[in-house]
């Protein structure tokens, strides 16, 4: 092995001679009575830097972010027409505060959270085993709760940290908050514990404090010690096998049936488990243990070479062979040995071959398994270190792989069960301290094996250090460190990011407020913010209005051209930051535009997006499998949640696009708004596009957008839109007329696998005649048809293939008809076969081909087999397709197939107004 | 180059005009770029004139042994079933004497480079192929020895090689991606992990695909809408393009409305081009018949295809799961290597004939290799059968070929049976200190700021094997 990879942050160090900028308390900037205080600050500071303010934008873009930023919603056409006629002060306060109590709120910015916490539904790899988290939904329903009731920020990261020491009882909802620790990437032990320092400390702190964990970090002054502080308090933890259920389903019956289910489960396991320790008990067994435990002492065995050995004994559990050894080691070979074993030990030692020894171990064997009450031998079964005394609660300890494998496979089966049942109720990703806490140890160069003094925990150096708390748990003192009120960063680094979710941009670094980052130059206001954060009680809620009723929310996206020289990337914020609707928000959209988001429903388990169900679902319950993550997620920039992630990066993808041109969901959104009556019934075309301007964009269209719209649908060439040719089968039957007839017949009955006149062929009014995928049976002088109907145009020709498949027999016949004209036929005598081909034809919608399969000599012709194919083309230009093949198309109903919906003009434009940058980009 | 500034009547423009212009690769690079912003501060430039311009990794996953393919050892067969006088090395699982290989070697080429009858079609570019017969990796374990591999970290959640390579290089081809992983009816263990972009920006992870998929519109998510015609599509997009135009007008020609408006011309020419690139049925027959039958050989035609158009990292994996990790029986490794020697051998012929492989870096190989020692039978794991051989992290071998190294070359010996590297040892890292090198980047400085420090492929280790350089 080689060393531990060292962590090099590879910066030179920066001069620390002022203390760092965001080490220091936060204070309020002066800010003139009555004023905004964000007003006040981005004026002055434009004042300064000569920028001009861009003037303000329509109110009802004011609107659409709040709604947005804070929703992740459109506005309502009622919120819409409020502000449009009232653009007044009192008005928006008011569409503020309702957007803040909509229950969508909460959904919006757990979503936010979800980034910082590196949220996932699944662990990683974890070789066959399911991966899931089944119950990472609840730590996401807690933060949706957190968010909507405005729980202050100070409990929203204690709750998070230590909430178990926080609660009064087993069952408490906000366990679930723990999710925070416990939804991370599970790399193995350590992995998992740095995960978990890392995600606090940035999360919280915007502190690289995992930098420090295999030196002191580089250039921030954070030491190993401060690393491996934090890396203590995790590591004394742990989560519970059971997780503590948090709730009831909602659904008794379910839950009674899940219980049912469960109880199954365990059944098996136990059974399995009885099983062996009926095997270590058996007779077969037993003097094979003995005299490989023998053995093992003899020759010294590792547990790979009683593995080996064992295996050739029928599978001998290695784990019990050692133990037998371990056993007869303490009770037949060491001084006060048991008699009985002493001289079954001497008998060994002095046997003369390995029969000898055999039949040594077999009588030691026979009279251990029939030992009396109060004997020698059955005192020894009932010492706890004695295999024999192995009963299914310690059993497992004697599994080999191949057990181990299959009780995977049962635990699989019920974490299946627990993540699926509808019954299965709620419960809390949760983790404990262990009882015993062990010592803080720095590993040196960050490798577990190379481990330094044990040293006392302590708080982050750079923030105050000192010992936490006697008689607390470190980790409730961890959280408490965080909140606090004096520590200079947890106020900024939550406002930072509430800001930046507003604005598009942040005030300072967000990954970084260690001295890699200057002084942000809109520091003073990052700081009032902060500052009145606090005094309000930690209500994101009441700092959100304070951001949302500034003017400077509320600036055009178009600003003086001169600005540009001066602060091109708008660091000030002297107009808005125009940007396209993040993924959630832009599906949740489209979703709400198709009609098909249900927001009255809140929380729940998380659902797979490609799912059509999943239409109704917000963004936000998506599953997030972080082994897989969905080439949506990626195309659209999610943020890999393997790690804490501070902002999403924004890119434009040939993917994004792909998306909006073929997507399914997209495609059934658009049909489903185009084939809505409401839509359908509207008077003209005009009031059509008016409706889906209205939907889509809330607005009425100007003259020269309807006219551009009834271009294009009156403009639509027909061929586009006609029906893709394709087409399907029918069996049916008639008297043989000699000449193709329309007047057919349906077969009364399928059954068995086939189509036939009656339950018994042989007496069924049609003699003989049926029909199956693959072949059938003709009837004299009776037709039977194969008839594939055509759902669009183009040109198609019929063929297949016939064969006799019994001896003897009558000489069959065949026809190809296309649109009830005879275009090929030929005869099938005894034992023959033949290729059938037809010829082109040039179909519509509703025409046919037959194969037409007679008996004109009798029905003493046996079975005969087929095959048969349609090819086609729409028009010449276009491929040949295979349109038809009767085996795997095989018609099972006598009514036709539910049609396609037939592509629709104004399903495509729709579809086209979804991609449209007007509906993906905030103004 | 220009500093014109793209408006909506220029979107319209052939893929090297707009390269010309933007000087970007594909996606996030693409049309972050345009947006002026952070993403395009984002590409590095190679530091000196590169070797190879792309590469190809052939990853035989499982771990093919190398005692049996292109590292002949003498000794192993004279040790067969006897105890080698070797230390205890360490490996997965318990191992016993030594097991011969079975497998006939032969002399190939100019270099009289020893390969197995094996790898015969392979061995047929015996002169241009460098082996390396001394890699280490860490742990014998496939999990940890596929991360290293791909991403220079066992246990880290890290970018992977053809992530950092993207970034470095950016893709010639902006209608397909910069970094395409191929593997035939499902995915390697660790499944995406191998090709993750960790910290990086999505747009550099690789693009996993299904090659065993025949239809190409099912290979890439959302390529094509089954149901509609390119006519009435080609109308849609311009309708679209009308409704962006106007919006764009009026407001401000912002370059980030102006990328979106691309993006689309982008995507409807990628249906048509990835799916060109993907369609091995284009090729003529006799093509298609010297690259031999199956999926690994389809493959392998596929990759010479997106090489063509510019594809910057091409991985074709073995095959579902570890199809090389042969712990029963060493004679799996021929149905193995039957499957895909034809391929590789092809493949290499045809990258010559074409002048590809001059600046296309092939590397061939595993995770690791395989003990010489055979492997002893254990319950679940094994068949009972003592014919195969255990995971091998001490000692394997890997090759190269094109991109600028050595050919006809050996670097590097294991000791006299083949189990551990004794002779001028290349570390993984150092392999893709060497790889980097040969794409024109020191290793050292192609780095990533992430998480308040520099991050790089190969940490803070890997040394270049200046000696497989040509």
């Amino acid at each position: 092995m080689r060393p531990f990879l060292a962590l090099a942050c590879l910066f030179s160090a920066v001069s620390a001679e002022e203390p760092h900028w965001a080490y220091v308390p936060p204070v309020k900037a002066g800010v003139p009575e009555g004023a905004h205080p964000v007003d006040a600050l981005l004026t002055a500071t434009w004042e300064q830097d000569k920028l001009v303010p861009a003037p303000l934008a329509e109110p009802r873009q004011w609107l659409a972010r709040a709604a947005y930023t804070l929703t992740g919603l459109p506005p309502t056409d009622g919120q819409l027409r409020r502000i449009e006629s009232n653009p007044d002060e009192a008005t928006w306060a008011a569409l503020i505060d309702e957007l803040l109590a909509s229950p969508a709120y909460g959904e919006r910015w757990a979503r936010h959270w979800m980034d910082v916490a590196r949220y996932a539904d699944t662990r990683g790899y974890n070789f066959d085993q399911d991966n899931r988290y089944p119950f990472a939904y609840t730590y996401r329903d807690w933060l949706i709760r957190a968010f909507n009731e405005d729980l202050p920020y100070d409990s929203f990261v204690k709750l998070q940290v230590a909430a178990d020491h926080l609660v009064d009882r087993p069952d408490h909802p906000d366990l679930a908050a723990l999710g925070f620790l416990t939804v991370g990437l599970r790399g193995g032990g350590v992995e998992t514990i740095d995960d978990r320092v890392d995600v606090v400390t940035r999360g919280f702190l915007s502190s690289t404090v995992a930098c420090a964990r295999c030196h002191d970090h580089k250039t921030d002054p954070i030491s190993t010690e401060d690393y491996y502080s934090l890396y203590s308090i995790f590591e004394n933890t742990d989560e519970p096998e059971e997780k503590p259920v948090i709730g009831k389903p909602a659904d008794e019956a379910a839950f009674q049936a899940y219980q049912v289910e469960v109880g199954k489960l365990e059944d098996a396991d136990r059974a399995v488990r009885q099983q062996l320790v009926d095997h270590v008990r058996s007779k077969e067994a037993l003097p094979n243990y003995l005299e490989l435990a023998w053995r093992a002492k003899k020759e010294d065995w590792n547990h790979g070479k009683a593995t080996s050995e064992g295996f050739k004994r029928g599978r001998l559990r290695p784990n019990a062979l050692l133990r037998w050894r371990d056993f007869l080691n303490e009770h037949a070979w060491s001084e006060g040995a048991s008699p009985r074993l002493k001289l079954w030990a001497e008998g060994m030692d002095a046997a003369a071959d390995d029969g000898a020894r055999k039949a040594l171990c077999e009588a030691l064997a026979g009279e251990w398994l029939g030992a009396g009450e109060g004997s020698e031998l059955a005192g020894l079964s009932a010492n706890g270190g004695c295999p024999l005394s192995y009963g299914v609660d310690r059993i497992s300890q004697f599994m080999d792989v191949e057990d181990g494998n299959q009780r995977r496979q049962r635990v699989g089966a019920m974490s299946k069960l627990m993540a699926e049942h509808p019954g299965s109720p709620p419960r809390a990703m949760s983790l404990g301290d262990r009882p015993e806490w062990s010592k803080a140890v720095v590993f040196k160069r960050g490798n577990p094996a190379n481990r330094g003094e044990p040293f006392e925990r302590h708080w982050l150096g750079f923030l105050g250090g000192g010992p936490f708390a006697e008689g607390k748990s470190p980790r409730l003192s961890l959280a408490e460190k965080i909140a606090d009120p004096s520590n200079p960063l947890t106020a900024r680094v939550i406002v930072n990011r509430v800001w930046a979710w507003h604005f598009g941009a942040p005030l300072a670094e967000p990954g970084d407020f260690g001295p890699q980052t200057p002084v942000p130059p809109l520091l003073s206001l990052l700081d009032t913010l902060a500052v009145e954060f606090e005094e309000s009680g930690w209500s994101l809620k009441q700092l959100q209005r304070r951001i949302l009723t500034s003017q400077s929310f509320r600036r055009g996206a178009e600003g003086a051209a001169e600005n540009d020289r001066i602060d091109e990337a708008n660091t000030r914020f002297w107009k808005w930051n125009r940007r396209r609707l993040d993924f959630e928000s832009m599906r949740d959209r489209v979703l709400a535009a198709g009609g098909s988001l249900d927001i009255g429903s809140t929380g729940g388990r998380s659902v797979r997006l490609e799912d059509p169900a999943a239409d109704a679902r917000r963004s936000v319950y998506a599953f997030v499998d972080r082994y897989a993550l969905p080439g949506t997620f990626v195309s659209f920039d999610l943020p890999h949640p393997d790690h804490h992630s501070p902002k999403r990066v924004d890119t434009t993808v040939p993917q994004q696009a792909l998306y909006f041109l073929n997507g399914p969901m997209v495609l059934r959104q658009a049909a489903k708004l185009a084939a809505d009556p409401a839509f359908r019934d509207l008077p003209d075309d005009r009031a059509r596009v008016h409706l889906i301007y209205q939907k889509l964009f809330r607005r009425v269209p100007s003259d020269d957008e309807v006219l551009l719209a009834l271009d294009w649908i009156g403009s639509a060439a027909p061929a586009d839109y006609a029906p893709p040719l394709g087409g399907y089968w029918e069996v049916r039957h008639a008297p043989d007329g000699g000449a193709p007839t329309d007047s057919l017949e349906a077969f009364p009955i399928f059954a068995d696998g086939v189509w036939k006149t009656g339950p018994d062929p042989a007496t069924a009014p049609v003699r003989w005649l049926n029909a199956g995928p693959n072949g059938g049976h003709a009837s004299a002088h009776h037709v039977m048809v194969l008839r594939w109907r055509a759902a669009g145009a183009g040109q198609v020709k019929m063929s297949g293939s016939l064969r006799r498949t019994q001896k003897g027999g009558d000489t069959l016949a065949w026809r190809i008809d296309g649109k009830g004209m005879v275009q090929s036929e030929g005869q099938l005598p005894a034992e023959a076969s033949a290729e059938m081909e037809g010829s082109w034809v040039t179909v519509e919608a509703g025409d046919a081909l037959d194969l037409v399969i007679r008996a004109p000599q009798g029905d003493a012709c046996g079975g005969v087999a087929w095959t048969v194919k349609v090819q086609g083309r729409e028009n010449d230009s276009a491929g040949l397709v295979e349109l038809g093949d009767f085996a795997s198309q095989f018609p099972i109903s006598n009514d036709p197939p539910a049609a396609a919906a037939a592509p629709d003009p104004w399903a495509d434009l729709i579809q086209m107004l979804l991609a449209s940058n007007e509906f993906h980009f905030i103004d | 180059m220009s500093h014109h500034k793209l408006t909506a009547r220029d979107i319209v423009l052939d893929r090297r005009d707009f390269l010309q212009r933007c000087g970007m690769g594909f996606g996030g690079m693409a049309l972050g770029g345009l947006l002026g912003g952070q993403a395009s501060g984002m590409t590095p430039q190679p530091h000196f004139a590169p070797k190879a311009k792309r590469v190809v990794h052939l990853f035989m996953n499982g771990g093919p042994s190398q005692v049996d393919t292109f590292d002949r050892k003498p000794k192993l067969q004279e040790f067969h079933g006897k105890t080698m006088p070797l230390d205890g090395l360490k490996t997965e699982r318990p191992t016993g004497a030594a097991l011969r290989t079975p497998f006939e070697f032969k002399r190939y080429g100019e270099s009289g480079l020893e390969v197995s009858e094996l790898f015969q079609h392979t061995a047929r570019h015996a002169d241009d192929l460098c082996v390396i017969r001394s890699m280490t990796a860490d742990v014998p374990n496939h999990e940890p020895s596929l991360m290293l591999m791909n991403c220079g970290d066992g246990r880290l959640s890290r970018p992977s090689m053809g992530s950092w390579i993207s970034y470095g290089l950016g893709s010639e081809n902006e209608n397909l991606p910069a970094y395409v992983s191929l593997c035939p009816g499902g995915m390697p263990i660790k499944r995406a992990e191998n090709w993750r972009s960790a910290f990086l920006p999505g747009s550099f992870q690789g693009t996993y695909l299904d090659s065993s998929i025949g239809e190409v519109d099912k290979m890439i998510e959302n390529l094509r809408n089954p149901l509609s015609r390119d006519s009435r599509q080609a109308r849609q997009l311009d309708f679209l393009r009308k409704l962006n135009e106007r919006h764009l007008e009026s407001h401000g020609h912002d370059p980030q409305l102006e990328a979106r408006i691309r993006s689309f011309e982008l995507a409807y020419r990628m249906q048509s081009e990835a799916t060109d690139a993907f369609d091995v049925m284009k090729e003529p027959q006799h093509v298609r018949d010297m690259y031999g039958p199956g999926p690994f050989a389809r493959q392998c035609l596929m990759a010479r295809r997106l090489l063509e158009r510019g594809v910057r990292f091409i991985q074709l994996w073995h095959g579902n799961g570890q199809p090389w990790d042969s712990h029963d029986d060493i004679e799996d490794h021929r149905r193995l290597a039957g499957e895909c020697d034809q391929g590789i051998g092809a493949f290499l012929s045809d990258l010559k004939m074409r002048g590809l492989l001059d600046e296309t870096l092939v590397l061939w190989g595993g995770e690791f290799g395989r003990t010489p020692a055979v492997e002893l039978p254990q319950a679940g794991s094994n068949k009972g059968v003592m014919k195969g051989r255990d995971h091998n992290h001490y000692g394997f071998t890997v090759w190269m070929a094109g991109g600028g190294v050595k050919g006809g070359h050996v670097h590097g010996a294991t000791d006299e049976f083949g189990y551990k590297a004794v002779e001028n040892p290349v570390h993984v890292h150092d392999l893709h200190a060497t790889m980097l090198h040969l794409l024109g980047f020191d290793h050292e400085r192609l780095t990533y700021h992430y998480s308040g420090r520099d991050f790089r492929l190969t940490d803070v280790h890997g040394k270049v094997v200046q000696d497989v350089i040509a």
